[in-house]
């Protein structure tokens, strides 16, 4: 090989290990003993066998396959079909129409999303698997049109003419030449959509309903408490199977024979059929159903079989990742939900819409049971619409051994730990201990525009030092050792601290703010009388104590409380002891200052 | 009547261009008869109206006597033969030979047989695994004939379907496509764009011009005896010159155009005062060295030279006019350009020729 050619071949694997490494690593990773991407401790199985006994992970994926495989099946067939009318007939505008096919391709998938919400809400049809799999045959078609015009667009005709000159039927024509020579562009149009729907997560999120969440859906709402390296598992062996229905696909293209090319699609097939042959809980029909819109682990299995067992009911689960995800879908008002999961701040929203079903407290005596400073608050006076279900502190974990004893917020901006400092990625979390932080007596939920603008300017000087701004996994990248200071919320800090003893966490003199995650129904819910005996049961004190233990989440439950091992009633990031309480502030809606809020975080991360 | 065509008054437009103009023609049935022009004349599309991939705008089209109008393609009794083979790449030289019989559901074991004469008669017997992807120009070409034979159509029709070789092998092809259709007793409707491919293998040759048959004839009498300019420079006539016609007189007709003057054996067709067109085939003009005496010769200068092989063309400019003429290589001498000679025009070689239309 001459010189420019090996620097073409350098540059060529270059590129190839360029788009190829993140896979590598992934896979790599979902062998790792390790949970932490940072070290490699030994090879091991377990996450893969871990995965087959997560059963929302698995039932997430069978929903994926499910959706993927029937949206596929559909939009291959009628963008075929519709490519080839392209092909055989000329159109008054033809090339108009035909570029309206494109168009979905180049619309911002966002907009495509809420105006699908709308269109189903018009149509009151139910969200649910057959809104999300309408929605993925839309947005398919149009590749796989594309794609099958591409190659008919190269199609020699006269092939066409030949099978009719020797007795074939337009039909005939088809099935016999027209078809087998578009195959393969077929089959990558095929392949395309079935990536891509497994793929979706923005149109999914929005017409997503009960019964539909998507593995994109589960691993987006995992981030909250941690993604799991099952996740790694799950990919590698996605990644697997649709690598071997490839190979397969590029052998019979080859013109291999189907016995060679049998084996990579059988393999790839059983590797996604999987899931189904595992099993999953199937409800058995005419079966009673509680609906359940809800965090990624913010209930244990386990705790819900308690209530299936009970009521002779069965729960269905479907994750969603934010607060805005939970406000689309109970605004577009055909969801079906019976219990909702939203934060104190969001519950003020829906209340303000008129969003949540009034509750009957005649039908929660448990609510006795809840500690009284987490009831009756300003997002909803008196309990009327929503029962309070976790709650949080925000505060740093800090690895005790580099930093020594922290009790400030002041040290976040100390030079010393340049490069070694994590901040959450959110506004309100910033913005409010650089507010805490002032000498001015400013609080969390603070709305004076000067007050923020000195709020800003403060988490400007301190941005220098900070190595990331992180809202996902900041637990992960304590417990790596990258960072020895990190901003974050307590619960997932209380489970760091289990792993790594050198781990500690303070809120800090200066106060702080804690959050408050409720249940509430949603206005037409189907069923609010289970609705309510959810209500009810989650505020037992024993399953409560048992969400309280199995979630690590501190649980405004008094008398559950007093049931929890003495190890994590007097845990100091579960259950801070009263004087921090006394200093913590509840992040409360801040109304037309969200905007300014997010505006201001915006040019705190875009600043240079 | 089985094989024969009949067009009356056929024509066909697309979109304001007229390909097709009332064409008629009649070929009997074993009859091989070749359509040519240069592209663009329609002769393309007349085939194509022939198999039915074209319905005309206007007239008729009868195969073995029968009207086909509104008979789609796969219901007439032709098959073709195309320009770039158009051979199934999905499929082995067998599954393409098949195509037709298994369209007919015939029984395997006659499709079998049958497609094995048939690779016989094109000599590709034992290729039948073959992919075509695998086969040369000339095999795929015999390929698409044998699928087109197979289903013993009532006419074959051949779109160019010899454009794509290279000389040799085409030489070769013409002569065994001859062969074949003398030994079948098929009807060959041929198109081709090759002045000599027509001559070589037609029973009949029209040719076409602007959408219209100009003329049609067996070779021999096409090539002598060219009716119309554009016939005659398409068959090679290379010195055309627009002429008046001074007076007639003992059967010669004596011509000017320009300074040049000479005469014509008179077929009845000239008229004294009136213009017209005339040519004369290269190799009909005669070269005479400089000073010759011979009555009707003009005085020319040797302007350039193109050599041949088996003949020398030599581009001789007299009395205003550059004419080419033909020296075959054993008659042909050295000359130098600038070279003084004589040239004479025999009358018994001016062609009289209508101004075809559209030229």
């Amino acid at each position: 090989m001459n010189r420019r050619g090996s620097g073409l071949g350098l540059f060529a694997l270059l590129v190839y290990l360029f788009l190829y490494a993140p896979i590598l690593v992934l896979a790599a990773l979902s062998f790792n003993e390790s949970r932490s991407s940072a070290l490699w401790e030994g090879f091991t199985f377990a996450w893969y066998l871990k995965l087959l006994q997560n059963a929302q992970v698995m039932q997430a994926l069978r929903t994926s396959l499910i959706v993927a495989f029937v949206s596929t099946v559909f939009s291959t067939v009628l963008g075929t079909a519709a490519a080839l009318a392209f092909h055989r007939h000329r159109f008054r505008r033809g090339a108009a129409i035909e570029a309206l096919f494109a168009l979905p391709i180049v619309v911002p998938e966002i907009v495509i999303a809420s105006s699908m919400v709308l269109l189903f809400a018009a149509l009151s049809l139910r969200l649910g698997l057959l809104t999300v799999v309408l929605a993925h045959v839309a947005f398919s078609i149009s590749y796989v049109v594309v794609v099958v015009r591409a190659r008919l667009a190269g199609f020699d005709r006269t092939l066409e003419e030949a099978a009719m000159d020797l007795g074939a039927g337009p039909w005939r024509t088809l099935w016999t030449v027209t078809l087998p020579l578009c195959a393969p562009a077929i089959l990558a149009g095929a392949l395309l959509a079935f990536a891509l729907s497994i793929d979706d997560y923005v149109i999914t999120s929005f017409v997503a309903g009960v019964g539909s969440t998507t593995l994109p859906l589960q691993i987006y709402s995992m981030v909250r408490s941690g993604v799991s390296p099952e996740i790694n598992a799950v990919s590698t062996l996605l990644l697997l199977a649709t690598s071997l229905l490839l190979l397969a696909a590029h052998l019979l293209e080859r013109g291999k024979p189907a016995r060679l090319c049998a084996a990579p699609a059988g393999l790839g097939l059983a590797l996604l059929a999987g899931p189904f042959l595992i099993g999953g809980p199937a409800a058995a029909a005419g079966e009673k159903v509680l609906n359940l819109y809800i965090w990624s682990n913010y209930i244990a299995p386990e705790t819900l079989a308690k209530f299936e067992a009970r009521h002779g009911v069965k729960v269905n689960v479907d994750l969603y990742d934010s607060n805005e995800a939970l406000l689309a879908k109970l605004q577009a008002g055909n969801a079906n939900y019976d219990v909702v999961c939203p934060s104190n701040y969001a519950v003020a929203i829906l209340a303000r819409q008129e969003l949540l079903h009034p509750l009957d407290l005649t039908a929660l005596p448990n609510l006795a049971h809840v500690d009284p400073a987490f009831l009756d608050r300003p997002h909803d006076p008196g309990n009327r619409l929503s029962i309070p279900y976790f709650w949080g502190t925000t505060g740093i974990a800090y690895r005790k051994s580099r930093t020594g004893p922290i009790d400030s917020w002041a040290a976040l901006w100390e030079p010393r730990f340049k490069g070694r400092i994590l901040m959450l990625d959110d506004a309100r979390e910033t913005l409010g201990i650089a507010l805490l932080l002032s000498r001015d007596g400013h609080g969390v939920n603070e709305t004076d525009e000067r007050a923020l603008r000195q709020a800003k300017e403060l988490l400007l000087v301190q941005k220098p030092l900070v190595r990331t701004y992180n809202s996902a996994d900041f637990d992960q990248v304590l417990l790596a050792g990258d960072v020895w200071l990190a901003q974050g919320w307590s619960g997932q800090f209380a489970r760091a601290m289990d792993e790594d003893p050198d781990i500690e966490y303070v809120v800090p003199k200066e106060g702080s703010s804690f959050f408050l995650d409720s249940l509430a129904i949603p206005r037409g819910a189907p069923n609010p009388a289970l609705g309510h005996a959810f209500l009810d049961f989650v505020m037992e004190p024993e399953i409560a104590a048992e969400i309280c233990m199995t979630m690590r989440y501190s649980t405004p439950n008094r008398a559950a409380r007093a049931l929890l091992p003495a190890a994590i009633r007097d845990h100091p990031a579960i259950f801070p002891p009263p004087d921090v309480m006394n200093r913590v502030e509840l992040l409360e809606d801040v109304g037309d200052a969200t905007v300014l809020y997010d505006r201001l975080w915006t040019e705190v991360k875009s600043a240079r | 009547m089985r094989g024969a065509i009949r067009l009356v008054g056929v024509g066909k437009s697309f979109g304001g261009t007229e390909a097709v103009r009332e064409v008629s023609l009649d070929v009997a049935p074993g009859e091989f008869v070749t359509l040519l022009g240069p592209s663009g004349c329609g002769k393309t599309t007349l085939l194509r109206l022939l198999a039915g991939f074209e319905t005309p705008d206007a007239g008729q089209v009868l195969i073995s006597g029968r009207d086909v109008a509104g008979l789609p393609p796969h219901r007439r009794p032709v098959n073709t033969v195309f320009q770039h083979y158009a051979l199934f790449p999905h499929q082995d030289v067998a599954g393409n030979v098949a195509f037709g019989l298994r369209m007919q559901k015939r029984p395997a074991a006659e499709i079998r047989d049958k497609v094995a004469r048939a690779l016989d008669l094109v000599q590709l017997a034992g290729y039948e695994a073959r992919r075509v992807d695998e086969l040369s120009g000339g095999q795929k070409q015999r390929v698409a004939l044998a699928r087109a034979l197979v289903l013993e159509p009532e006419v074959l029709l051949l779109d160019e379907p010899l454009a794509a070789l290279d000389a040799k092998l085409r030489a070769q092809m013409q002569v065994e496509l001859k062969n074949l259709q003398e030994r079948l007793q098929m009807t060959f409707v041929f198109v081709t764009h090759d002045r000599d491919e027509a001559l070589i293998m037609s029973d009949r040759v029209a040719v076409m011009n602007a959408g219209r048959v100009e003329q049609e004839g067996a070779p021999d009498a096409l090539y002598d005896r060219p009716r119309t300019r554009f016939v005659a420079d398409f068959l090679g006539v290379r010195n055309l010159l627009h002429v008046r016609v001074l007076r007639i007189d003992e059967g010669l007709a004596q011509l000017e155009a320009g300074r040049l003057r000479f005469a014509a054996r008179d077929d009845g067709g000239y008229r004294a005062g009136a213009e017209t067109w005339v040519g004369v085939r290269p190799e009909r003009v005669r070269l005479l060295a400089e000073g010759a005496s011979e009555a009707g010769a003009e005085d020319g200068v040797v302007e350039d030279e193109i050599y041949l092989g088996d003949r020398t063309d030599w581009v001789v400019r007299a009395a205003g006019h550059a004419l080419v003429v033909a020296e075959s290589a054993r008659g042909a001498q050295p000359r130098g350009r600038g070279e003084r000679v004589r040239l004479l025009l025999p009358p018994e070689a001016v062609l009289r020729l209508a101004d075809g239309d559209g030229v």
